[in-house]
């Protein structure tokens, strides 16, 4: 066997020359290839900006199950804007009675606008009583021009105003707030 | 036996990674990896194949499929050499495979690939025939090599006209050493058996070789 070993060792082809063959393969294989940049990006910066990407959505999620309130106060955010609606506003600087909010505009109610039957559903102010009361008048000295009339509840009922408040967990909070008849003044109309 | 052209180890390891990195978008690092590495594995295709025609046709193939899955190679600490024979390999022993299905006839055509003197454009490829053809011990230990299984034609041919260490063999062919000892050991028992079965006496042809 070690005979056949040494054989084997010492047969060989590596006498064959093929240098012609050589350098055309190389430029036949370094022309044929565009050489482009396979790795655009490179795998281990692709790998890391996916996991990363997939991490953040991952935080995000955990934080909205966790903080529910997180889209509802960025939603309203972007919708709080001098046009809305919805707006929450400052009271501080109103004086009851004034019927006048400084900042003008704000949860005012526009008398053509008062809707009986979203009275509970709207933001209502000490000035959008207010208006209520005068929209009332309007309505009752149109029939009775000839007469002043002073406005009342005709059924006495329980007036209410409604404030809506942001709270700090932010959940909102409206309040509910009995409006006593007789501080009012109101009297009996006809 | 140690092959005397091989890298010497670290160094050479850190620059082979940097020139694999390179190559991988500049066609210039590739032509180093091509220029050091041709002639290892054209030698391998030839004494797996026998014919300087199909060697070079295979040694082709073998770095356009390297140039082609580059961009997959990744330097886990083993030198690229085990990469590109496991390439020559597999398409020397796909190319037998296909030579199988075919008929005898159509290998006869194949093989006669410059029938006609007059008409060989290709003088380096008749000079390399014409060297091979003198080479007669490697030719007859070829036919009777071939007769083997494909593992054990890979293994003979690295071990003993490649001078492979096994462990290098075993980075190559993927298998363990001991695995390979033993492999080795029967595929020389078959040849033995092969050559006497072609009444070819190995003690001798090696004194009359040219």
């Amino acid at each position: 066997m070690k005979r056949l070993e040494n054989l084997l060792y010492s047969a060989s082809g590596s006498e064959v020359k093929v240098d012609g063959f050589k350098q055309s393969l190389r430029r036949s294989l370094l022309n044929s290839h565009p050489f482009r940049d396979f790795d655009r990006i490179g795998y281990r910066r692709a790998f890391f900006l996916s996991t990363s990407v997939a991490a953040v959505l991952t935080v995000i999620l955990v934080l909205f199950i966790y903080q529910p309130m997180i889209p509802e106060r960025v939603r309203y955010a972007f919708l709080s804007h001098p046009d809305s609606n919805l707006q929450h506003q400052d009271y501080s600087n109103f004086t009851p009675g004034d019927g006048i909010l400084s900042g003008a505009g704000v949860g005012v109610q526009d008398s053509s606008k008062t809707d009986r039957k979203d009275t509970f559903e709207h933001m209502q102010t000490m000035l959008a009583r207010n208006i209520d009361k005068e929209f009332v008048r309007y309505l009752a000295e149109r029939e009775y021009k000839t007469s002043p009339v002073n406005v009342k509840p005709v059924i006495p009922g329980e007036l209410y105003s409604v404030n809506r408040f942001r709270l700090n967990n932010g959940k909102d909070a409206l309040v509910y707030t009995q409006v006593p008849i007789k501080q009012v003044g109101f009297r009996e109309s006809y | 036996m140690e092959d005397r052209r091989r890298v010497s180890p670290k160094m050479a390891m850190k620059e082979e990674k940097t020139l694999i990195v390179m190559s991988k978008k500049d066609p210039a690092a590739f032509g180093r990896i091509y220029d050091m590495y041709f002639d290892m594995i054209f030698r391998f295709v030839l004494h797996r194949v026998g014919n300087v025609a199909d060697a070079e046709d295979l040694t082709a193939q073998t770095f356009f499929n390297a140039l082609k899955n580059l961009w997959k190679f990744r330097w886990t600490g083993i030198s690229i050499t085990a990469w590109l024979y496991r390439i020559a390999a597999n398409e020397v022993n796909g190319f037998f495979r296909w030579q199988k299905k075919k008929s005898f006839a159509d290998i006869e055509k194949l093989s006669n690939r410059l029938p006609d003197k007059k008409n060989r454009p290709d003088h380096e490829l008749e000079t390399a025939e014409e060297t091979l053809a003198q080479q007669r011990t490697f030719l007859v230990l070829n036919r009777c090599i071939k007769e083997l299984k494909l593992e054990e034609q890979s293994l003979i041919t690295l071990r003993y006209f490649e001078k492979k260490p096994y462990a290098e063999i075993a980075k190559i062919l993927g298998k363990k050493e001991g695995t390979l000892r033993m492999r080795a050991k029967r595929a020389l028992e078959k040849l033995k058996n092969q050559l006497q079965i072609q009444g070819i006496d190995y003690e001798t042809i090696g004194k009359s070789s040219v």
